[in-house]
């Protein structure tokens, strides 16, 4: 047996934990804010690592691939909207179903385009750097910086621009917003698009550390769930950050001291308890 | 099929293919498998990819008496397992751990050092392709120093990367599948553990490597019977069509030249039977000598086992373009003929129902 | 009146739906005389599939609960019949029997298990609904590395059932014409099952519970004993659909407790109407003979034409193809 190493497991919860932050943010919009059960959240991010591959395919840098990808698939997600989602606001579940269409739609065309067999996505940090005694990727250490500022960005943008509060205004209650001048579906549209550039985002994210693959983002769908339903839909940053927290870091603490195998059930377990204690996540409630 | 075809078909008659998706589906086989036979008809049935898929084919087969033709890379044969395993039915063209890493502990060892950290995906295959080197590496007095099953479909491998990087290990050898693999192997390299460790994969063709990148993959050894970069005339003619046909950033991995062998070994043993008969397909097959891409391969009469040439390759740092297979692997060294363990089957093989 | 007159006067008065379902019914029951025996094989897979998308029709058709999790239920409803062979539970009883009785017993013991976990604590319907897509992703992941139980990535074999009564007779169906039967009377029996329970003061209030909870608890009603008790139904029709298609099949493997399996149930139940039980089952048969016919012809995008699909049906036909055709010809909302 390896001997714990406490600057090991406290570097993997971290990393673990941002990782979350970033693929759930999308989702913690679009489910979280707006009840959109979108089962394409997975999709989205698999798209966001595939535009991160042909970008840095064309010979431009990962940073390119990253302004590029939340606006393609923001673009996806515009489409989704203005075709199917926006008839659907009130009938939530037809939401579940029309965005698992969508999921098929997306991962079959990404197979169309790029092929079945993974791609690559350079990693622009090609050394690790010396924290504490142990050896910690670079990258792993800009994704937990980018974890921070996306929350930041997200808190500020929905709670003092004009555009976010509006977008607030509209979900908690349409009819009033409309009736007072904001075009309300200008405003789905837009938070949507948010939701799903964010997911774009995550994928061109992670893809240096996991590649791009068809299948890329079915992993995220799951834990993602779990982060906005753990962490409660009620407030946006608290949530996303206490779900993750709750989630990713259980996850690297626990498979330090069993089999992952084990560790992940365990996990799971511990997420439907926690929503068996507190029903609405841990932030839930308005 | 199309060049068995060229040099007149099978017994003079023309053959004809017929391609079903199985979405590597245990379902779904067992569905166009019965498809394939009862509705059109086929004489043999070729490919499923992964054991758990030709598992399924299996009753099918053995039900309907048609011979099935397996071209993938898998942990071998055992009797518990039939009949998707020790059937008559089935032939097994592709390579088994015996003839993987058996062949290469030995260079291995002195290279690079005896202490192994093994990380496989959790499943059948890796266990027992680690079960098999942890016998020959004690015998080589080597040690085991770490073994962890990681669950398929994991993306973040922190904690295990960690493990390992404050192990004593010489060489990480990996039986981790599918897009694991690939994750590791990145974050592997993102750790810098590529300086310290050597890492050693019986999982990583060329299609897997691709997808690891040349940053990722610089340094892996690899064995197997078959490469892309193989410079045997056979093979560079193959390769040729292979991309006439696909494009020019066109590979070919062992399932792809196990596949090639199975289509020819078939259309021989049908033309010097002079049937397409099951049970003569099967006496026509046993024993069979053929010359591959990568090499004299024997389908061995006791076990349906492929006697094949094993490999060892190197990603060297010279490979840059994720879509140049040629520069992907260099050959350390090869070995031909190397027979693999023998299957752990009731002799002689039966159908069984 | 004679009692043919009786009969004769009854049909002629059965409603258009009662008589559709029936005249369908009665087809069925014939096909095998004139079905190849591997059309037989595959209509009595889809039959079972159809089974298991009664369940998840019941559930949430007539309580509002989405499970994405039907498929953990019929898969260890599969793994259950499987082990029967392998282990022979009972000695001297067929084991097809004891699985056939094993397998409700448990999954829908798991159900009972899972629902008084959660109904009882009010979570949320769409909590639920994440929560049972990772029952069906634990439940793959434990298949896949508990080898030693489970059988893992290789799976497990087992022969085709037989019927038999003891010191009597023993006889395998091999023939796919014969376990086509047992396909039918499964779904049949199901069919009816969930029928009795929807047409009666249970069914009465799972509906009044599907559309207003609160209310209805406010009127005395324990809904979480009504929501699980359904959720137990569910479950063991799952695990009997599972344990049917084990033997029939010949193999079990993870996939068929996953994901895949749970969320391809969904859109069966989706296409064909999610508030009528025929809906889920029209849906099943539709869905996985389309599926079936589009991958032969068009084999590697077949899915894409799937979602496609799946989206306009969403889209267009609200109530899914049977609510559609049942509200042109009024056939009434309980089917």
């Amino acid at each position: 047996m390896v001997a714990l190493d406490f600057a090991s497991i406290i570097s993997q919860t971290l990393f673990a934990t941002s990782i979350l932050i970033v693929a759930a943010l999308g989702l913690a919009i679009i489910f979280g804010m707006m009840g959109v059960i979108n089962l394409a959240h997975g999709a989205l991010i698999t798209a966001g690592a595939y535009v991160a591959y042909a970008v840095t395919n064309a010979g431009l840098s990962l940073w390119v691939a990253f302004l590029v990808a939340p606006i393609v698939v923001a673009l996806i997600g515009l489409v989704m909207e203005r075709t199917v989602i926006n008839r659907l606001y009130d009938r939530p579940v037809d939401t579940l179903l029309a965005t698992w269409g969508f999921a098929l739609v997306i991962q079959e065309l990404i197979k169309v385009i790029f092929g079945t067999s993974s791609q690559s996505v350079p990693n622009p940090y090609s050394t690790p750097v010396q924290v504490l005694g142990s050896n910690l990727p670079q990258y792993r250490i800009f994704l937990v910086g980018l974890a921070v500022a996306l929350l930041v960005v997200t808190y500020v943008t929905f709670k003092y621009t004009d555009f976010g509060i509006k977008s607030r205004a509209v979900i908690q209650n349409d009819e009033m917003a409309g009736m007072l001048g904001t075009n309300v579906r200008f405003v789905y549209m837009v938070t949507f698009m948010i939701g799903a550039g964010l997911a774009g985002l995550a994928g061109a994210a992670v893809s240096p550390i996991v590649g791009a693959d068809p299948r890329t983002g079915l992993g995220y769908l799951v834990q993602s769930f779990f982060v906005v339903i753990v962490g409660g839909t009620g407030q946006l940053l608290a949530g996303t950050l206490g779900g993750s927290g709750l989630i990713g870091g259980s996850a690297a603490a626990l498979s330090f001291v069993s089999s992952q195998t084990l560790a992940q059930t365990v996990v799971f377990a511990l997420a439907i308890v926690v929503i068996r204690l507190k029903p609405e996540g841990l932030f839930g409630g308005q | 099929m199309d060049e068995v075809n060229n040099n007149g078909g099978i017994n003079g008659r023309d053959v004809e293919v017929i391609v079903e998706d199985t979405q590597t589906d245990p379902r779904t086989v067992t569905e166009k498998t019965q498809k394939v036979i009862r509705q059109d008809n086929v004489d043999v049935v070729a490919g499923t990819f992964s054991s758990a898929s030709r598992n399924a084919a299996a009753p099918v087969v053995t039900q309907e008496d048609t011979v099935l033709l397996y071209p993938t890379f898998y942990e071998g044969q055992d009797q518990e397992n039939f009949p998707g395993t020790c059937n008559d039915l089935l032939f097994m063209f592709g390579i088994v751990p015996s003839q993987q890493a058996a062949p290469w502990m030995d260079y291995m060892t002195s290279e690079h050092g005896s202490n192994f950290y093994m990380v496989g995906s959790d499943y059948v295959w890796p266990r027992f392709t680690n079960q098999r080197v942890k016998s020959s590496l004690e015998d080589l007095g080597g040690t085991v120093v770490g073994e962890e099953y990681i669950p398929l479909g994991t993306s973040d491998f922190g904690s295990v990367l960690s493990r390992i990087s404050n192990s004593d290990a010489d060489i990480v050898f990996g039986t981790l599948t599918g897009t694991d693999t690939i994750a590791f192997a990145k974050q592997f390299y993102s750790r810098g553990l590529n300086e310290e460790f050597t890492y050693w994969t019986v999982d990583d063709e060329e299609f897997a490597t691709q997808g690891k990148g040349p940053q990722a993959a610089h340094g892996t050894y690899v064995s197997f019977d078959y490469f892309h970069t193989i410079d045997t005339d056979l093979n560079n003619q193959f390769v040729e069509k292979v991309q006439s046909e696909y494009g020019d950033d066109a590979g070919m991995d062992t399932v792809g030249a196990a596949m090639y062998n199975a289509g020819h070994m078939f259309a021989k043993a049908a033309n010097e039977t002079g049937s397409v008969n099951t049970d003569d397909i099967i006496s026509g097959l046993e024993g069979l000598t053929h010359t591959g891409p990568q090499g004299e391969v024997t389908m061995r009469e006791q076990d349906h086992q492929m006697v094949l040439p094993s490999y060892l390759t190197r990603v060297p740092e010279s490979w840059s373009d994720t879509n140049d297979f040629q520069g992907m692997f260099e050959i350390i060294d090869h070995q031909e003929a190397v027979a693999p363990a023998t299957a752990n089957c009731d002799f002689p093989l039966g159908k069984g129902n | 009146m004679s009692y043919i007159d009786r009969t004769k006067g009854a049909v002629q008065h059965a409603s258009m739906s009662k008589k559709v379902i029936l005249g369908a019914t009665a087809v069925a029951f014939l096909l095998p005389l004139v079905l190849q025996p591997y059309l037989a094989f595959l209509t009595a897979q889809y039959y079972l599939f159809a089974l298991l998308g009664l369940s998840l029709g019941l559930l949430w058709g007539y309580v509002g609960i989405l499970s994405f999790g039907q498929a953990a239920f019929f898969g260890l409803g599969a793994y259950i019949m499987a082990w029967s062979f392998k282990y022979t539970f009972v000695p001297g009883i067929n084991p097809a029997y004891v699985a056939l009785l094993l397998a409700p017993l448990v999954t829908g013991g798991a159900a009972g298990l899972l629902g008084w976990f959660l109904f009882y604590s009010d979570v949320k319907d769409v909590y639920f609904v994440i929560i049972t897509l990772a029952l069906s992703v634990i439940l793959e992941q434990l298949a896949v590395s508990v080898s030693s139980i489970f059988g893992g990535f290789n799976g497990i074999y087992l022969p085709r059932m037989a019927v038999s009564i003891p010191g009597v007779f023993n006889y395998q169906l091999s023939n796919d014409r014969l376990f086509y039967y047992v396909a039918l009377l499964a779904l049949v029996g199901g069919y009816m099952v969930c029928r009795r329970i929807v047409d009666s003061d249970f069914g009465e209030t799972l509906l009044a519970i599907k559309e207003n909870e609160t209310r209805t608890k406010s009127l005395g009603y324990n809904t979480a004993r009504y929501k699980t008790q359904v959720f137990v139904v569910a479950g063991a029709l799952a695990g009997v659909a599972g344990a049917l298609y084990a033997t029939l099949a010949q193999f079990v493997s993870p996939p068929l407790t996953g994901f895949v399996l749970s969320t391809e149930v969904v859109i069966w139940v989706a296409v064909g109407g999610r508030s009528l039980l025929l809906g889920a089952v029209v849906g099943s048969l539709l869905v996985n003979a389309a599926s079936t016919v589009l991958s032969s012809l068009v084999a590697s995008r077949y899915i894409l034409i799937l979602g496609l699909i799946f989206i306009a049906v969403v889209v267009v036909f609200r109530k899914g193809i049977v609510g559609y055709v049942a509200d042109r010809y009024d056939w009434g909302d309980k089917l």
